[in-house]
């Protein structure tokens, strides 16, 4: 109880209390803005962080993150362009809707069931985590030489794309989380001679760089955009409320616990979460005729899935360090430099930070209600600024962003590789999640291999000496074999031809 | 840009066979049999792995050229605007330092503006409003070093 005090007094002050607004009001804009993600938004906003608090870091990030999910939905109801990928599931339905003049059926869905989505996953967060981590204590190198392996699996076969292209990409983030002097021997790796890279490529001008400066190369390339036309005007979204949770809390049940499980698994985000549960919505409904035609009911479950995913994917990124989405990957990034490095011990030493945390992912959620009604008020608005005129001002806000993060142009140059690295990546078909959660979870992979190497003089069958590990490694090897199978049927079924 | 699976293959190739190369000078840890080359070794053997696949998908499709713009972007305006882009920022790297942030700011946006086909008065007024901002926000509230160059110190 006394933590919990503590974490009420962390919270209830000017500083966090105004930087989870200003935060979510951002979050809200971005996602709202077609083509420009939650996890760019996450992004952009780190350079602001560190002139915060850690608590006020934190909560902006959780805040502005969560409305970037939610405000996604606004642009696909409105004009069939979902604002951020994990909108895409059931962006028909929610358009369809409006053609039908029933757009505050739609996003009165989306307001809600991402507000109960979210905080779904955040008692599921509350309730799982300590105890979790309290697991977690007993964990040595294996364990997290296992999960770290996992999740990269993971991030490789969730993503789209060729598998050959996911592992690539994620091979390219180990790679350029191994630069720098922090290894093993302490040499300088990777560094080609350069001083600046012996710390190691910094974290934040390269997700500047990955998300946002590509996308600006790509406004380039297509000119900016043709306008968008002016959407219909949307009624009271608080009317069909009653009527919904009667209706559809199945549905919303379903897709929260869905949302939850595959926002903790390492590796999925809240795009794959939507997606899930919209196939599962379609397949389980009575009417799966009417499913991309107009119909709630898979928004009901997609939106309530997305939104819990994206809480309880903090579940591996707080209890192990480990990411479970690039949001995610880029908050890890951010509790290490505001001194909370993620991992059992933070919820020994430092509960009252974690649950003022947790308190902050409650209030950001309640907030999403009034601030969604309000973003929904003024969407014409905003969905009449053009590309043309957003995208020079997020290119400056980028460089001044990727200056901060060291008071030098080496940020900026780093943001710079990393934007063209970015957009010829997306050119080419290759997922970005793999690289940046290898960035991050690279380090963590090498320090418990070379570890469990040193500790076991090199015997490989001691990685698996404990229970834990050996059903982790288990779980690794049914996913690789999945691979390798996937790899092999197809010149099977050539050669069958 | 777009690169064939072949082409593809043999960049990440020769990038891996590089890595591996680099990767054996580096020192293990004394007394060791591991150190700093044990990771970047097994990424190389990954990237070796995987872009072996890549060339054989890459050789057996026949036709396609090693690099290709896609089509919609085969317009001369749109990859001048692309690298016009990339040189605004090479521009901040080596002029912000003598020129200062504003200067070197308003030059970069009203340049995309431009780029962007903004009318060039909308273009002129929101530059000034957004260097402008952006030094007060990241100097002035965030206390961040940004180069003064030639500009003289502002009021705030």
């Amino acid at each position: 109880m006394d933590v919990l005090i503590q974490a009420l007094n962390l919270v209830a002050t000017w500083n966090v209390l105004l930087a989870v607004i200003a935060a979510s009001i951002f979050g809200l804009f971005v996602g709202a803005i077609p083509g420009l993600t939650a996890t760019m938004a996450t992004a952009m906003l780190v350079p602001l962080t560190f002139f915060m608090e850690p608590v006020a870091a934190v909560g902006a990030m959780v805040a502005c993150s969560a409305m970037a999910i939610f405000a996604g939905d606004i642009p696909g109801a409105l004009l069939r362009i979902p604002g951020t990928p994990s909108s895409a599931a059931y962006v028909e339905d929610t358009y369809q809707l409006t053609q039908k003049g029933q757009a505050e059926l739609g996003l009165g869905a989306c307001v809600l069931f991402s507000a109960i989505g979210g905080l779904f996953g955040t008692l599921v967060l509350i309730f799982a985590a300590p105890s979790l981590a309290e697991f977690a204590m007993s964990f040595s190198s294996q364990e997290y030489f296992w999960m770290a392996l996992l999740g990269l699996t993971c991030a490789v076969f969730m993503g789209s794309g060729s598998l050959e292209r996911g592992f690539l990409s994620l091979l390219m983030g180990l790679t350029i989380g191994s630069v720098g002097l922090d290894n093993p021997a302490g040499v300088p790796r990777l560094t080609f001679g350069s001083t600046d890279m012996l710390g190691g490529i910094d974290f934040i001008p390269v997700m500047i760089g990955i998300f946002a400066i590509s996308m600006v190369l790509r406004a380039a390339m297509n000119g900016g955009g043709e306008k968008e036309a002016v959407p219909k005007t949307v009624g009271n979204i608080f009317r069909h409320w009653g009527f919904m949770l009667k209706t559809y809390w199945r549905q919303m049940l379903r897709g929260n616990l869905t949302g939850t499980v595959i926002g903790i698994l390492p590796g999925a985000g809240s795009d794959v979460a939507a997606y899930v549960s919209y196939a599962i919505s379609r397949r389980f409904s009575r009417t799966p005729e009417k499913y991309e035609t107009g119909h709630a009911e898979g928004v009901v479950e997609a939106t309530s899935s997305n939104n819990a995913s994206l809480s309880s994917a903090w579940v591996p990124a707080l209890v192990f360090g480990i990411p479970g989405d690039t949001i995610t990957a880029i908050v890890v990034g951010v509790l290490y430099v505001k001194g909370m490095n993620p991992g059992p011990t933070l919820f020994l030493f430092n509960p009252q930070t974690i649950y003022a945390v947790f308190l902050i992912f409650i209030l950001a959620n309640l907030i999403m209600i009034p601030l969604g009604w309000v973003l929904i008020k003024f969407a014409k608005n905003i969905l009449r600024v053009s590309k043309s005129v957003l995208m020079p001002l997020i290119l400056i806000f980028c460089i001044v962003g990727a200056f901060a993060s060291n008071n030098s142009v080496y940020g900026v140059t780093i943001m710079l590789i990393f934007g063209i690295v970015g957009y010829l990546m997306e050119e080419n078909d290759f997922p970005v999640a793999p690289c940046v959660l290898g960035i991050v979870i690279g380090p963590i992979l090498e320090e418990n291999l070379i570890t469990t190497l040193i500790k076991f003089q090199g015997s490989l069958i001691d990685f698996i000496n404990r229970p834990i590990a050996l059903a982790l490694f288990a779980l690794s090897c049914l996913i690789w074999i999945s691979i390798v199978y996937s790899w092999i049927r197809p010149r099977n079924e050539e050669v069958s031809e | 840009m777009r690169f064939s699976d072949a082409a593809l293959g043999l960049i990440f190739l020769v990038t891996g066979i590089s890595l591996a190369l680099y990767s054996y000078s580096l020192p293990s840890i004394p007394g060791q049999n591991y150190g700093a080359a044990t990771f970047p070794l097994l990424i190389s053997v990954g990237i070796i792995g995987c872009s072996a696949r890549l060339l054989y998908t890459g050789i057996r499709q026949r036709g396609v050229p090693f690099v290709y713009l896609a089509t919609e972007v085969k317009s001369v305006r749109a990859v001048l605007s692309v690298a016009a882009t990339v040189l605004l920022i090479v521009f901040y790297i080596y002029f912000a330092g003598r020129l200062g942030f504003i200067p070197t700011a308003s030059i970069i946006i009203f340049s995309m503006f431009l780029i962007l086909k903004v009318h060039p008065v909308k273009a002129l007024i929101l530059t000034v409003i957004a260097a402008f901002a952006c030094d007060f926000i990241f100097r002035t509230m965030l206390l961040v070093s940004l180069p003064i160059g030639i500009m003289p110190r502002l009021p705030w």
